[in-house]
């Protein structure tokens, strides 16, 4: 049942792609398509998808804002059509504004479908089966994961413990006192790990998946459309290097 | 009489930093399937002898002497936070985690992982977020956990320290599954005898770095009974509760709750306080079953925190109390919350309270500590004695006889009475009702919470 579930490894491969694909040029065309492909790829994996709207917002409006400056601060090229001080508009402007727009929705987007799809157990799992990440070091980073949320409630209990001393709850004292807590904790919890095995060497991995044939699909689909999307852009002269 | 597991001989231990005690002269075997409760007053050496079982102690900046065998290749180990024993964001993989290492293939995993659910009488499926476990239900699973490995013997150094009635009993009750099946040796360092008397065989008294006392539980309660009392130990039927005097007629009232209602957090159920007047003497109690709100309706009341209606008055002060600054806010009354220690502001136990305030709630030699390293128990006695030292008119107390040892429970009892006779008042949220009986004129019932 479960192996019908996507990998978590080719959906963070899948997603990672748009990213290292628009460093290369920057125009709108590029990330725009290769932004299509992999929403659509990872979509047509993932089990009953939902849309998370307030994610999706959320990278929307910081595209929005990124492409606001740069149409703001562009270099200069074509028609100029306003100058202030620092502030030029120009041709170029409308060009560079549209690019960055798509290029910041091109990785945002696929990153917050996968957000919830991703089990760290089976992407930690299979780079430490696959040789990728030192096991210790792998552990290490999931337990600490673990630790996230019991941090930020320390900090709440650190307020009201502060206020009840009679000691100030301002935001940098209290950071002290739970980092204080935390390593101590960080310490008891190692201890805690050692006892169960975390330096054992011979580890059933029961989280690792092999790849399924809609994994492969999912990579390969992904790179392709990078590909593909590169090519598209060179052939109509939508070019503009950026490296 | 089968190989011991565990094997002290003439074993003695010098520690070098300050957070552990010394033992001295530990001779002692753990054989497979016994079941062993080690107690003794706070900070006698229990927990250093228990993680010495564990192989937890430093083997590098102390000093040994005498000889210590482990003949185990794997222990299980249970501590007090229960926040602290779960490494993983679900059921399934904290277990698995420990399965993984002590079998070989996947199905002998998720068979394992059954296995340990099933003995500790776990519910929640293995898909289940442990942030959402309770307190009990989070040490439930670290005993799960520990028997994922199958180890010949498992350690719990006071698993309910930190715990209310309700989820003790869960842990007691995955305990005595446990034991019941006599496959695993049980050794757990606890403060209250009653609680685990009935699956115990043998009872081990630490004191000042030396075991005192050593034998069947039966034969140790009854022969060395007045020396355990004298320890502090919590004798089953010995403490006796005094009650507690009424307060004087005609005193004046300190403070008015009225209408009020509020929530821990904005995720939170909502809480609701019963209307009272509390008067110069007086102790009320908040008592409720466990998250029905008592902490909440006590951080309100002490202006730690905001309510969304209602009002709080100190007869007096005209500002609301969550609007005073910190330092006017402890100048009238003082909290002392469940875990005092995330309010310490130094680094040593001496510059958090004065010498005399410490020594009447029966904290003592502790004094270079850092005040993180107490136990749950000092913490709260250290929070009592910073917040008396203060001379409050109000004293706000969350659970303040947790982990607590006969006799500080005792220090505890006569000090805060000594606070009431100098006109101060309390209310306090507990689950203790030994606390209650000795302490309160008027309970008020938390429990009213809606969404």
């Amino acid at each position: 049942m479960s192996s019908r579930r996507p990998h978590s490894l080719a959906l963070v491969f899948a997603s990672a792609v748009p990213a290292v694909t628009v460093v290369w040029t920057v125009d709108p065309l590029t990330p725009a398509l290769i932004g299509i492909a992999v929403v659509t790829a990872i979509l047509s994996v993932i089990k009953r998808p939902r849309i998370p709207w307030g994610r999706i917002g959320i990278v929307t409006v910081t595209a929005a804002i990124m492409s606001i400056t740069s149409f703001l601060y562009a270099n200069e090229s074509g028609s100029i059509y306003a100058e202030w001080g620092l502030i030029t508009i120009s041709d170029g402007s409308f060009d560079v504004a549209l690019a960055s727009f798509f290029r910041i929705l091109a990785i945002g987007i696929p990153a917050a479908l996968i957000l919830t799809e991703v089990e760290p157990h089976e992407f930690i799992a299979t780079t430490v089966v696959r040789r990728v990440v030192p096991q210790r070091a792998a552990l290490a980073a999931l337990i600490a994961l673990r630790l996230a949320p019991v941090i930020a409630a320390d900090l709440m209990e650190t307020r009201v413990a502060r206020r009840a001393a009679g000691l100030t709850t301002r935001f940098d004292a209290l950071v002290v006192t739970t980092l204080v807590i935390a390593i101590r904790r960080a310490i008891r919890m190692s201890e805690i790990a050692e006892v169960r095995g975390f330096s054992a060497p011979d580890r059933v991995w029961t989280s690792y998946r092999t790849f399924g044939r809609k994994d492969w699909a999912l990579v390969g689909i992904a790179l392709g459309s990078a590909g593909l999307a590169l090519l598209i852009t060179a052939a109509s002269g939508a070019w503009n290097s950026a490296i | 009489m089968s190989a011991a597991l565990i094997e002290f001989d003439d074993w003695s231990i010098w520690l070098a930093g300050a957070d552990d005690s010394a033992l001295r002269n530990v001779s002692l075997r753990i054989r497979p399937g016994e079941r062993v409760l080690i107690t003794g007053p706070s900070g006698g050496g229990k927990s250093t002898l228990l993680r010495a079982m564990a192989g937890l102690h430093d083997t590098d900046s102390t000093h040994q002497s005498g000889e210590l065998k482990r003949d185990v290749t794997t222990v299980g180990f249970v501590g007090q936070e229960p926040d602290e024993q779960i490494l993983f964001p679900t059921v399934g993989e904290e277990l698995e985690f420990v399965a993984e290492t002590t079998v070989s293939t996947t199905a002998k995993v998720r068979r394992r992982v059954g296995e340990a659910l099933k003995a500790t009488g776990i519910s929640q499926s293995r898909r289940h977020p442990t942030a959402n476990l309770s307190g009990g239900e989070k040490q439930r699973l670290a005993i799960a956990s520990a028997l994922a490995g199958k180890p010949p013997v498992i350690l719990l150094d006071e698993p309910t320290a930190s715990l209310d009635e309700r989820s003790t009993e869960l842990v007691v009750d995955a305990v005595a599954r446990v034991a019941d099946k006599r496959e695993v040796a049980i050794v757990l360092v606890e403060h209250h005898i009653d609680v685990w008397h009935s699956f115990v065989d043998r009872l081990i008294v630490v004191a000042d770095g030396r075991i005192v006392a050593d034998g069947k539980i039966d034969d140790v309660l009854s022969k060395k009974r007045s020396m355990l009392i004298a320890l502090g130990v919590w004798v089953p039927g010995h403490v006796t509760v005094p009650k507690p005097t009424p307060p004087k007629r005609n005193a004046g009232v300190v403070l008015t709750a009225r209408g009020i209602s509020g929530r821990r957090s904005a995720r939170s159920g909502r809480v609701v306080v019963p209307d009272f007047d509390l008067a110069e003497g007086e102790v009320i109690a908040l008592v409720g079953s466990n998250g029905s709100g008592k902490s909440t309706a006590l951080r309100i009341l002490g202006g730690l925190l905001e309510p969304d209606k209602g009002n709080v008055r100190y007869t007096g002060i005209d500002t609301a109390p969550h609007r005073l600054r910190p330092a006017e806010l402890v100048e009238l009354v003082s909290s002392v919350v469940q875990n005092p220690a995330y309010g310490f502001g130094s680094g040593r136990v001496n510059d958090e309270a004065p010498a005399h305030e410490r020594a009447a709630v029966g904290l003592k030699g502790l004094d270079s500590r850092h005040p993180q390293s107490l136990s749950g128990g000092e913490r709260r006695r250290l929070g009592l004695a910073s917040a008396l030292s203060r001379h409050p008119r109000v004293l706000f107390l969350d659970e303040p006889s947790f982990g607590q040892d006969a006799n500080s429970w005792l220090d505890l009892i006569e000090r805060l009475r000594d606070f009431l006779a100098g006109r101060g008042a309390i209310v306090v949220a507990t689950h203790d009702d030994k606390f209650v009986k000795a302490m309160a004129h008027r309970v008020i019932r938390i429990g009213g919470e809606s969404r």
